[in-house]
């Protein structure tokens, strides 16, 4: 039985309102990237939501090894033991949270930026990310 | 020969004005200035009238108005009869005078309703002079114009007096054709051509007359004539196209010089078609490029956000794979099974607490994860490796694409300046109007090129019909001698055809005699008179009288020569008529510097001042032509200087001697 990744029902109109938007071509990804990408913001900020009403929003054959990879990397990174990626349920709650704190905090952020410049703001972001994982391991 | 004297009276604008021309210094140099419609032009068209009873240049607004004063019509009563008149006195260089007169009498009829009418009644034209005892004689009519013609013959009179503008236009084959024809008058080969023609008629009756004798020679006399007259047609069509030629090469150097700093518009217009295609296809790809930035900060994100934990989970995949937890070597869930039912792989039971069960224990208790949690970390090992080496291309990737984009967007402002540039340029001008002299250009050059060829064709087909011609008239001959016919009219016939050759060579050679003796003249002044004498090497007159002149590197430079350069050869050429007419006649010639560029006017006016120490120059001046540079040459030199002005009432002129 396909399993499905939900999100909370008040997050369906940031997820519209970023795909309005169409910033970093929102508009134009599959609602399971649009989901990664939410979780990817809402860990990188620690910040995560409780789903109060679930909502389908895609089902789990729709994610790729590498997409699998990621979710489960999640939950290991919170989990205490690796036991954690055998639940499947568990790691898509864990992945929904991040999702469902990530897609706010996406939709502040294009709020609070410039008109045509988020593009600009997420490469920076971006760039000292990396700068803080390469350039200082490197050094 | 030299005027004295120009009386005028109730013409146009000279009620009763009286110009002398008193030679008081070493030139005879005479300036009159005036500004517009003030009568300058009048006072050319006077004496033209006066001597050829036509006004060669008269404006529009003027060809409207009576020949008689407007003041003098205004007070003259209803009946009355007023005469225009103009009197031209002149001293022959033996110091003989003749006075030549022409006018007209009106009959002014006025009607308070209408206009008053000026209507001719009575005119004449005479010339005085003295005869060798010193009695005064009048000649009227054919004998007064053969007078004329020989102060000024009409067919050269455009080469004495004239507008400066004149001067200009002797580029133009039109004028060309009006040096030939005043070149065949200079050479008086009008008689020899009459003779010429005469002596055509005579062999053709003679040739008509041994054709009646028989009707082979009667055929053959009939091809001769055909053959002559296409001849003749061919040589005309080839003179026709040649002139059409010459004129269209001139316009094409007419408006190549008007197009010379105006932009090719269409070519223009085509570079801006083909600009904004390119810059619709650069958009497209700059877009797509935007798009797949935008796409790789898509994907990166997710990555680079999420590193923390990639990296995590390889940690503890690393640490696994070390401990050798995984990949497990063991089934946990067959040891559990074994374990529960005490029943081993290969069918045997063994007891609780026995060797074998202790064994399967222990290798249980060092499994601590389930074969499902193993597999999905062996399975996540690959994928985080590949997301790793992702993130670790981020910065290169990132600059590649931003590097292509700056690119293109470079590309696009150029493209846009470029369009910009060329619609400021293409709207600075009047695009009709570019575009209708590109075309003209064009069909001028394709006139140029076609009757080229069609010339090269024609010489061609005229030489053959000449072969034919020649070998038709000797088959004439022996048919003649074999026909019998008389020997006293064969040989009438071959005299009259060597005759007529000869007469025909004669007329050409005078011809070109005379046309060489003009080419030199006209040298000998240019190259005497230009003020930048090393630039120029050579000039000749070639077949069509048109004058050429030669660099001193060798190429013809006409078309690049100044204004006032242009001015100066079309002045020695004038000059060089004159001479080699033998009519030394002054010159009187209206805005002699309007064309001529201001540095340039202190050497033109040099030349007419050295000119006018051996023949009478009238000039025609607007005070703006006037300028200082003329003034300092002229103030010093000339024999006169005048203002005409109009009188209050605007309709009659008076003249003001300038004080030196």
């Amino acid at each position: 039985m396909p399993e499905r990744i939900f999100i909370d029902k008040e997050d369906r109109s940031f997820y519209e309102k970023a795909k309005k938007e169409n910033t970093l071509n929102f508009q134009n990804k599959n609602q399971k990237d649009q989901f990664l990408l939410a979780v990817a913001i809402g860990f990188d900020n620690k910040q995560k939501r409780e789903i109060k009403t679930k909502e389908e929003f895609f089902y789990d054959f729709d994610l790729r090894p590498e997409d699998t990879a990621l979710l489960n990397a999640v939950a290991l990174y919170e989990g205490s033991t690796v036991d954690i990626i055998d639940d499947d349920k568990k790691v898509f709650d864990i992945a929904q949270q991040y999702a469902s704190a990530g897609i706010r905090i996406l939709c502040d952020t294009i709020d609070n930026v410039q008109f045509g410049e988020f593009d600009k703001h997420f490469e920076k972001d971006l760039v000292n990310a990396y700068r803080k994982l390469f350039e200082s391991s490197k050094t | 020969m030299r005027i004295d004297k120009i009386s005028m009276k109730n013409y146009r604008q000279f009620r009763d004005v009286k110009i002398e021309f008193n030679k008081s210094t070493g030139k005879d140099l005479h300036v009159i200035i005036a500004t517009n419609a003030t009568g300058k032009t009048n006072l050319l068209n006077a004496i033209n009238w006066c001597l050829y009873e036509e006004e060669p240049n008269m404006s529009e607004k003027t060809m409207q108005l009576p020949r008689l004063n407007m003041e003098t019509v205004g007070v003259a009563s209803d009946g009355a009869k007023e005469r225009v008149e103009i009197e031209v006195t002149t001293t022959t260089t033996d110091g003989a005078s003749i006075i030549f007169t022409r006018w007209e009498e009106y009959e002014i009829q006025k009607d308070d309703e209408q206009e008053p009418k000026c209507l001719p009644r009575d005119r004449r034209f005479q010339v005085a002079y003295f005869d060798e005892k010193k009695n005064p004689k009048l000649v009227t009519d054919q004998e007064a114009q053969d007078y004329v013609n020989r102060f000024v013959p009409r067919n050269l009179r455009e080469f004495f007096f004239f507008d400066g503008e004149r001067l200009e236009s002797y580029f133009h084959t039109l004028t060309g054709d009006q040096i030939r024809a005043a070149v065949f008058e200079i050479s008086q080969v009008d008689k020899v051509q009459g003779m010429e023609e005469h002596l055509e008629e005579v062999v053709k009756d003679l040739q008509k007359a041994a054709g009646r004798k028989s009707p082979q020679l009667d055929e053959i006399y009939q091809q001769i004539q055909e053959k002559t007259s296409e001849h003749k047609d061919m040589k005309n069509k080839l003179e026709k196209l040649e002139r059409e030629m010459i004129v269209a090469k001139d316009k094409v150097e007419e408006l190549d010089d008007k197009l010379r700093n105006i932009p090719n518009i269409a070519a223009l217009e085509g570079e801006r078609a083909k600009l904004i295609e390119e810059k619709g296809n650069k958009k497209a790809i700059f877009d797509e490029k935007i798009k797949k930035r935008r796409d790789l900060l898509f994907e990166y994100g997710k990555i680079l956000k999420l590193y923390p934990s990639l990296q995590r989970a390889t940690e503890i995949i690393q640490v696994m794979v070390e401990s050798k937890e995984i990949p497990q070597t063991y089934d946990a869930k067959l040891l559990d099974n074994i374990l529960s039912t005490r029943l081993c792989i290969c069918d045997r039971i063994f007891d609780e607490g026995s060797p074998p069960e202790k064994a399967v224990q222990k290798v249980r208790d060092e499994i601590t994860i389930s074969s499902d949690v193993a597999r999905k970390l062996i399975d996540m090992q690959s994928s985080l490796g590949n997301l790793q080496q992702k993130a670790d291309e981020f910065d290169n990737t990132i600059k590649s694409i931003t590097s292509d984009i700056n690119l293109c967007s470079g590309d696009l402002e150029r493209i846009q300046e470029r369009i910009d540039d060329i619609g400021s340029t293409i709207g600075s001008h009047n695009v009709e109007l570019i575009g209708q002299l590109y075309k003209e250009r064009e069909n001028f050059q394709q006139i140029t090129e076609d009757n080229n060829r069609h010339i090269g064709i024609l010489e061609v087909e005229a030489k053959d019909l000449t072969k034919q011609l020649e070998a038709t008239i000797l088959e004439f001959n022996k048919a003649s001698e074999k026909a019998g016919i008389q020997e006293e009219l064969r040989r009438d016939i071959d005299f009259g055809q060597a005759a007529l050759s000869k007469i025909t060579e004669i007329k050409n050679e005078i011809m070109d005699r005379v046309r060489k003796q003009i080419e030199d003249e006209a040298k000998n002044y240019f190259f005497d008179l230009v003020w930048k004498k090393e630039t120029f090497k050579d000039a000749y007159i070639d077949h069509n009288y048109i004058l050429h002149l030669i660099h001193k590197q060798g190429y013809e430079c006409v078309g690049s020569l100044s204004q006032s350069e242009r001015q100066l050869l079309a002045l020695s050429m004038v000059l060089s008529l004159h001479v080699v007419s033998g009519y030394d006649s002054p010159i009187l010639v209206d805005s002699p510097v309007g064309r001529v560029d201001e540095e340039q006017r202190g050497n033109f006016a040099d030349v007419l001042s050295r000119v006018s120490s051996n023949k009478q120059i009238i000039l025609l001046c607007l005070p703006v032509e006037y300028s200082k540079e003329l003034r300092t040459v002229f103030e010093s030199s000339a024999s006169s200087q005048r203002h005409l002005e109009l009188l209050g009432n605007q309709l009659e002129l008076t003249v003001k001697e300038v004080l030196q």
